[in-house]
């Protein structure tokens, strides 16, 4: 962790600016307080014999000037303090994120362009189509599902579709759960008796039938739903047609 | 030069490349944290992810098969070339311009590995890589993704800082290790060598952290078993005692065997396609590759512990026939049984060995694959092979893809211990170890044990060897001048020392090149420097020739002495000193060989 090491040692000296700023001007309001004091003790009758007795003069105004490297001191030493406790904090804190997730942070998105230049709105939109033409491409890709959408299943027996099912559904079944791991909404067995509580999102949950008033409410779950558990697509920087889907293939 | 934040255990294999990579500065008292760096590489065209695997295929499409837009990667718009999933995957398609198994090119003598000749047998104008340039590619694309994903924002965090220890098979010699180092230098890393079951070692060490001293004990000799896509490589590490602590020596390493889990899958893939072509069935070859795969998915299935009896394997009609042209057959657990289990690991007798492969007049260059798929009796050729009268193995440590199949590792274990003759405990399996990726681990944890505190293994030189001298006898006409071998690296030299061959002076002629026959054996574990060997042509396997040229007076024979070191790096040097201290460099010739194993 070296790369943590160089901001550190900045905050040591912000650390170290403020903390002696501070203390000049403690040292400063002690001077002026000081000499607000002794003007008090001068005007009054016997001051001036009190001042040059006790020699008040010295005491409150010069030596206060002697205490300056001494705060400083004492400043470099609490800062030095205060430093330490936040390394330790810090180095802490990082060891636990960096144990989480390996040190990625870094990391520039994987599509990003070598150069930042904006894109026109024609790329937008093709980059919009190919997102969203690129999970059917995959589908065909690894479970040739396009190919079985297309065929015409009048003319084959039972028997033979289901063959060929078994392998477009192996294929695209492997496909969703890498790509985005699909999970039920709610966990209860279909058919079961459910508590829909209060706050619930409307989007994840659809209710039916005869719903009054205010949740929570009962019901029975007539189908799990699905949600994509996870979203992980690879990046694409292609500058080809968005629209192929499967490419023809030409043996030479 | 910055200090290295890391160590980076770069595991390139013949099939698949693998990167690990570990703080160099671990906490103490904290078991390392080792991480994998997921390489990011085109999957499609012009669709790039993160996977834990960077399969070492290299890609070189002209602009019609792949257009170049969809080459191109977050760090390069055009490079030209593909590495990863997508060269693999398109490439099964274009083999004319795949080059694949560039590893085992790089330890291929019958051919100049510094030659634009991958891949091999393509023909026409095509674009062409040498062995050394296609590893050199794998590791660019690894440099690459690495310096853009690790070290965007701190130039000192790129891969050229770090310290970086790349594995080679254990059977790797002087000159395939030199080669490596070439590959890695071109690529801008400097790297430390290390040798893969020793990497398996390792990995299996910080997996079992303090335990591990409880699982093997004194005594012990442990035989590491890997056996990849392409390759095959057995070592032996021995558990000894020096003064009260347990110390590991890699004792013995086998020959480079190019047999590995794609043929495996392969030969079960034609098995079937026989099968289907008795029922009248024919198969084209992009169904065969669709079967090969479904093969692979379907062995790990029934070689699994408590696996299915059988699987179904399904090939999809191409194109918009999809259902009329599906092929479905049954793959059964017996068939398995018969192709694999007993195909490449079949029970054979302690003193079997290989048949050797059917020499006719013309065989075809390429690489040489193994003539005998028999792991076991490779197996049984090593052990009588490594060295000293040994016993055989008390545990043993397996590695490699394949050896997922908990079946596949009974078997070898009963072919152990069927070598005992019913003496002793049964072989132990070590357990905990990732079949996968535990190489590059394990090179992490080796460059942690490197900068001290955690057990090594001694291992050193994984060959003696020899060069040879013809003898000073007078020259009898019609026979050629006896030559013998002088031994110029023992086995097991270690790292960062140098020797020198005393009391044998050669004269070499200033101005001429120099040569010197260069030989090595995995056999011949107690020869020290300077034993000389008469007769030596059945017992000494040729690996090159040496060449150097002195410079100085033209014609004058000057008197030199020779000097090996062993580095550091995990190389061989040899050198020529002349008497008043002048060092000649003797360079491995990598040209193509006639007379090549």
């Amino acid at each position: 962790m070296e790369n943590i090491n160089r901001p550190l040692r900045r905050g040591f000296w912000w650390i170290f600016v403020w903390m002696g700023l501070f203390e000049l001007i403690l040292v400063l309001a002690v001077v002026f307080g000081n000499l607000k004091v002794l003007s008090m003790i001068r005007t009054s009758p016997n001051g001036p014999a009190l001042i040059a007795s006790l020699k008040l003069d010295s005491w409150l105004l010069h030596y206060p000037v002697y205490l300056v490297p001494g705060f400083l001191a004492v400043s470099l030493l609490f800062s030095f303090f205060a430093w330490a406790g936040v390394k330790r904090v810090v180095r802490r804190f990082l060891d636990r994120e960096l144990a989480a997730a390996p040190p990625k942070k870094a990391k520039k998105g994987l599509g990003e362009a070598p150069e930042d230049r904006p894109k026109t709105a024609r790329e937008i939109a093709q980059d919009t189509e190919r997102q969203s033409l690129h999970l059917l491409a995959l589908l065909q890709r690894e479970g040739r599902l396009m190919d079985f959408l297309a065929e015409d299943l009048t003319l084959y027996d039972d028997a033979q579709i289901g063959g060929a099912v078994r392998a477009v559904h192996e294929g695209c079944r492997k496909l969703l759960e890498k790509r985005l791991k699909p999970v039920p909404v709610m966990a209860a067995e279909e058919g079961e008796a459910v508590t829909i509580e209060p706050g619930f999102d409307p989007a994840a949950i659809r209710l039916s039938g005869n719903v009054a008033g205010d949740p929570p409410f009962k019901g029975v779950l007539r189908h799990k739903g699905w949600k994509a558990s996870r979203y992980e697509m690879p990046e694409l920087i292609s500058a080809s047609d968005p629209r192929i889907i499967a490419p023809a293939e030409v043996d030479i | 030069m910055p200090e290295p934040t890391y160590i980076v255990g770069i595991d390139l294999g013949t099939t698949n490349s693998v990167v690990a990579y570990t703080d160099a500065k671990p906490e103490k008292g904290r078991p390392p944290d080792i991480r994998l760096f997921r390489a990011p590489q085109l999957v499609g065209p012009g669709a790039i992810e993160e996977r834990d695997t960077l399969p070492s295929f290299v890609l070189l499409p002209t602009p019609h098969e792949v257009a170049e837009g969809d080459l191109a990667l977050p760090w390069d718009e055009k490079p030209g070339l593909a590495v990863g999933v997508f060269a693999r995957d398109r490439g099964a398609e274009l083999p004319q311009r795949l080059v694949s198994s560039a590893k085992s090119w790089l330890c291929h003598a019958g051919v100049d590995r510094n030659a634009a000749i991958l891949p091999w047998g393509a023909e026409g104008g095509a674009r062409k890589l040498s062995p050394v340039e296609a590893s050199t590619a794998v590791l660019a694309h690894v440099t690459a993704a690495w310096d853009r994903f690790m070290a965007a924002d701190n130039p000192d965090l790129a891969l050229k800082h770090q310290d970086v220890i790349l594995t080679v098979p254990a059977s790797f010699d002087a000159v395939a290790r030199d080669l490596t180092v070439k590959a890695a230098t071109a690529a801008g890393l400097s790297v430390t060598l290390l040798e893969e079951p020793q990497a398996a070692f390792y990995a299996w060490i910080a997996h079992s952290g303090d335990e591990w001293r409880k699982n093997v004990s004194v005594g012990d000799l442990v035989l590491v078993f890997d056996v990849g896509g392409g390759t095959s490589d057995f070592s032996l590490i021995s558990v000894g005692e020096e003064e009260g602590n347990m110390t590991l020596s890699r004792v013995a390493v086998g020959d480079h065997l190019l047999v590995g889990g794609d043929n495996m899958d392969l030969a079960l893939a034609y098995d079937l396609a026989k099968t289907l072509a008795q029922k009248g069935k024919k198969l084209d070859g992009w169904q065969m590759r669709a079967l090969w795969l479904s093969c692979r998915g379907a062995k790990e299935k029934l070689l699994a512990e408590n696996g299915p009896e059988a699987a179904v394997v399904t090939i999809l009609g191409r194109g918009s026939g999809l259902i009329g042209g599906t092929v479905k057959t049954d793959l059964e657990k017996g068939r398995i049984t018969g192709v694999i289990t007993d195909g490449f690991f079949p029970p054979c007798e302690k003193d079997a060995e290989p048949s050797a492969p059917p020499r006719s007049g013309m065989r075809e260059m390429g690489l040489s694959y193994a003539a005998d798929p028999g792991v076991t009796r490779h197996l049984a050729r090593f052990l009588r092979r490594s060295g000293a009268e040994r016993p055989l193995p008390t545990a043993v440590l397996f590695n490699g893809g394949v050896m997922k199949a908990a079946a596949l590792r009974g078997r070898v274990r009963e072919v152990l211990d069927s070598w005992r003759d019913g003496d002793g405990e049964p072989v132990r399996e070590l357990s905990g170890a990732d079949y996968d990726l535990s190489v590059a681990r394990g090179a992490a944890v080796y460059g942690l044990a490197k900068r001290g505190g955690a057990v090594r293994i001694k291992g050193g030189l994984n060959k003696a060897y020899y060069i040879g001298v013809e003898a000073a006898l007078p020259a009898v006409p019609g026979m050629p001048a006896p030559r013998s071998a002088v031994c110029v690296a023992p086995f097991g030299m270690e790292e960062g020392t140098s020797a020198k061959l005393s009391g044998r002076t050669f004269g070499l002629v200033v101005g001429e090149p120099v040569r010197f026959e260069f030989l090595a054996s995995t056999s011949r574990h107690d020869d020290e420097m300077g034993v000389t060997i008469e007769d030596f042509e059945s017992e000494l396997t040729p690996v090159t020739t040496l060449e150097t040229e002195l410079s100085g007076d033209a014609g004058s024979v000057i008197p030199v002495t020779l000097e090996v070191d062993a580095t550091e790096v995990g190389t061989l040097e040899l050198w020529c000193v002349a008497e008043d201290g002048r060092r000649f460099r003797l360079s491995f010739d990598v040209r193509e060989k006639e007379d090549a194993p």
